[in-house]
């Protein structure tokens, strides 16, 4: 089963250039601090707004050219894949695991559990995600760590959902009540024997997860409600490049860009990865 | 029925946001260096902050359906006269958004699922793709630094031109200026305002929308009664179009409730971006101004809203779907 999804995954040609790309992506995130770059806060003197390397007055010592204040721009992308990616992989595991338990839990049990759950998940769907993300920020203060806790809050709903309506389709399968025949507890067969058969849809919905974690963050650092200069995050920098739109283009264009590539990537991935699993369509 | 709890849990949500702040709202009201014990008290119990929690929450309640929603810190406004001009804003650019992200969505996603597998199907689907991991706010730049910076066109922010003062009627200036007798000239002016923040709202929608017509479209054209359609020597534009059509939009219209949440998430930054005065902008710029009363109702009114609208698209759903139609008798 899982080394058919693999092949119909490595067939699927976008997902396996996402998959190189972010593999590329996480390799350079990881390592920012090793590499041959300026400290992306380092503001260096007399060097503001140079434009990249192949642009008219671009020189190789700022391959992608420095913003406003004269730090380097490459080193501040970066450095900013570490908070995008690290802080989107923070929020798709802590809505995996609350959102994972929450629903499981739901499914297997039902009940009045399961009612409340459900009641409280509509009640977070009923506040459009943006909206809910900037109340939490509202009481908690505008920082990349209240950021985090706003987008996971936004993105757990999707996730009970998901693995409850999994469990729910396990559930009364044959080989579970064969596994209560042979004696499983409640316990066992929860995470044993059901919890295995329902992570393909989860797997799914974490990976597009990322998209949506790392877009949230990066709106919220837009809104200067999320990450705070002079944290070198994606959002933040378009947000500070506003009043460069006519003069120095470049740093608008390019954290953009970098958000545009990696968002996309996880979705081509995140596709690719359910029709792997679920070929029917 | 159903929606009863949710709106409940709502109104607890919203009222509990003003609790959960760090720092006392009488403090907030009377500024950073605060005021005497005896003025705070005074205010507190104006708020009615001495009193227990649950006939705080009942009375917060009964004022709300009162349509007394508190008065704004900032501009000391009643908070309702504030947010239906805004609300208005919002919603107008929001039903032009989806206008046109249904009028293209849905062609697109009908083109892909005839030539599947070709050319065509890759190269729009890869477009809707782009247009559904778009970070907005940054598509915003850079129509902003191409079309207004670059060539000019259109304005880069507000909802019609300085030199226009028009009085309000239906909050809908694309309906306004032809009331208060600005004609075609007004109108135009509105719509280079719009043209911009529309785009801008509607590229998210519009790919969902072209991506979903695709899937259900493929699914639908796989039904048995599709086949007896053909086999009885249709056309394929007629299977299509008068048969497989129809059932296909049906999940399609239901997306329309949950593009409302998108719509509304978009709008915040697509206002933010444009300097669109509508309800998102507000609503920001009152949690960086700590605006609570603002907060608290804006969040109560637009979930209702958003409660409201869910609503009507299921009713709207089991009208159009016949297997449910009879229950709704």
């Amino acid at each position: 089963m899982k080394s058919k999804a693999w092949r119909r995954l490595k067939e699927n040609r976008g997902a396996t250039v996402s998959l190189v790309f972010l593999v590329v992506w996480v390799f350079l995130a990881l390592s920012a601090p090793l590499l041959p770059l300026y400290d992306p806060n380092q503001v260096i003197d007399g060097m503001s707004l140079q434009p990249p390397m192949w642009a008219q007055g671009g020189s190789a010592q700022f391959i992608l050219g420095t913003d406003d204040l004269g730090r380097d721009l490459l080193s501040r992308l970066i450095f900013g894949a570490r908070i995008s990616m690290g802080f989107g992989f923070l929020c798709v595991i802590v809505s995996v695991l609350i959102g994972g338990s929450l629903g499981v839990s739901a499914g297997f049990f039902g009940g009045w559990w399961d009612r409340l759950v459900l009641r409280a998940v509509d009640i977070l769907m009923a506040l459009p995600s943006l909206l809910l993300a900037i109340v939490v920020v509202a009481v908690l203060g505008p920082s990349l760590w209240n950021a985090l806790w706003a987008v996971t809050l936004v993105a757990l709903p999707g996730f009970v959902r998901i693995s409850r309506a999994a469990v729910l389709a396990e559930r009364e399968k044959d080989y579970v009540q064969a596994s209560r025949a042979f004696g499983a507890g409640r316990l066992r067969q929860m995470v044993k024997v059901i919890l295995p058969n329902c992570l393909a849809p989860m797997i799914v919905q974490a990976t597009l997860g990322f998209s949506d974690g790392i877009l949230n963050m990066a709106a919220l650092g837009f809104l200067g409600l999320g990450a705070q200069p002079p944290t070198p995050e994606w959002g933040v920098m378009l947000s500070d490049a506003k009043s460069y739109l006519e003069t120095a283009g470049w740093l608008v264009t390019l954290p953009g860009l970098c958000i545009l590539s990696v968002v996309l990537s996880f979705n081509l991935l995140g596709d690719g990865l359910r029709d792997a699993f679920d070929p029917k369509l | 029925m159903q929606s009863i709890p949710t709106i409940v849990g709502v109104t607890i949500v919203a009222f509990a946001l003003i609790r959960f702040i760090p720092g006392d709202p009488a403090l907030l009201m009377t500024g950073e260096r605060g005021a005497s014990p005896e003025v705070m008290r005074e205010i507190r119990h104006n708020l009615g902050l001495d009193r227990p929690l649950i006939v705080q929450y009942f009375s917060f309640v009964a004022k709300a359906l009162s349509g007394d929603l508190g008065v704004s810190i900032i501009s000391k406004r009643p908070v309702w006269g504030e947010f239906k001009d805004r609300f208005a804003a919002t919603v107008e650019l929001s039903l032009v958004a989806l206008g046109w992200s249904f009028m293209l969505g849905i062609p697109i996603g009908v083109i892909a699922a005839i030539w599947r597998r070709r050319f065509l199907d890759y190269f729009l689907m890869s477009i809707s793709l782009v247009g559904y991991s778009m970070p907005i706010f940054w598509w915003g730049l850079l129509l902003i630094l191409f079309f207004s910076v670059q060539l000019g066109w259109t304005p880069v922010s507000g909802r019609i031109s300085a030199l226009y003062d028009i009085e309000l009627w239906s909050g809908f200036l694309l309906v306004d200026v032809w009331v208060r007798g600005e004609g075609f000239a007004g109108f135009r002016n509105v719509l280079s305002h719009m043209i911009l923040p529309a785009l801008v709202l509607g590229t998210i929608p519009m790919a969902a929308i072209a991506r979903m017509t695709r899937s259900s479209l493929l699914e639908v054209l796989r039904e048995d009664y599709v086949r007896t359609a053909k086999a009885k020597g249709l056309s394929p534009m007629t299977v299509v179009f008068v048969h497989a059509l129809r059932n296909a939009l049906i999940p399609v219209v239901t997306v329309m409730g949950l593009m409302l949440g998108t719509l509304l998430t978009g709008a915040v930054l697509t206002e933010t971006l444009f300097s669109w005065p509508g309800v998102g902008r507000w609503l920001v710029a009152s949690v960086l101004a700590r605006d609570y009363p603002v907060l608290q109702s804006g969040i109560l009114l637009l979930s209702l809203f958003v409660v409201a609208v869910n609503m009507s698209v299921d009713v709207l759903y089991m009208y159009l779907n016949p297997l449910l139609r009879e229950r709704l008798k």
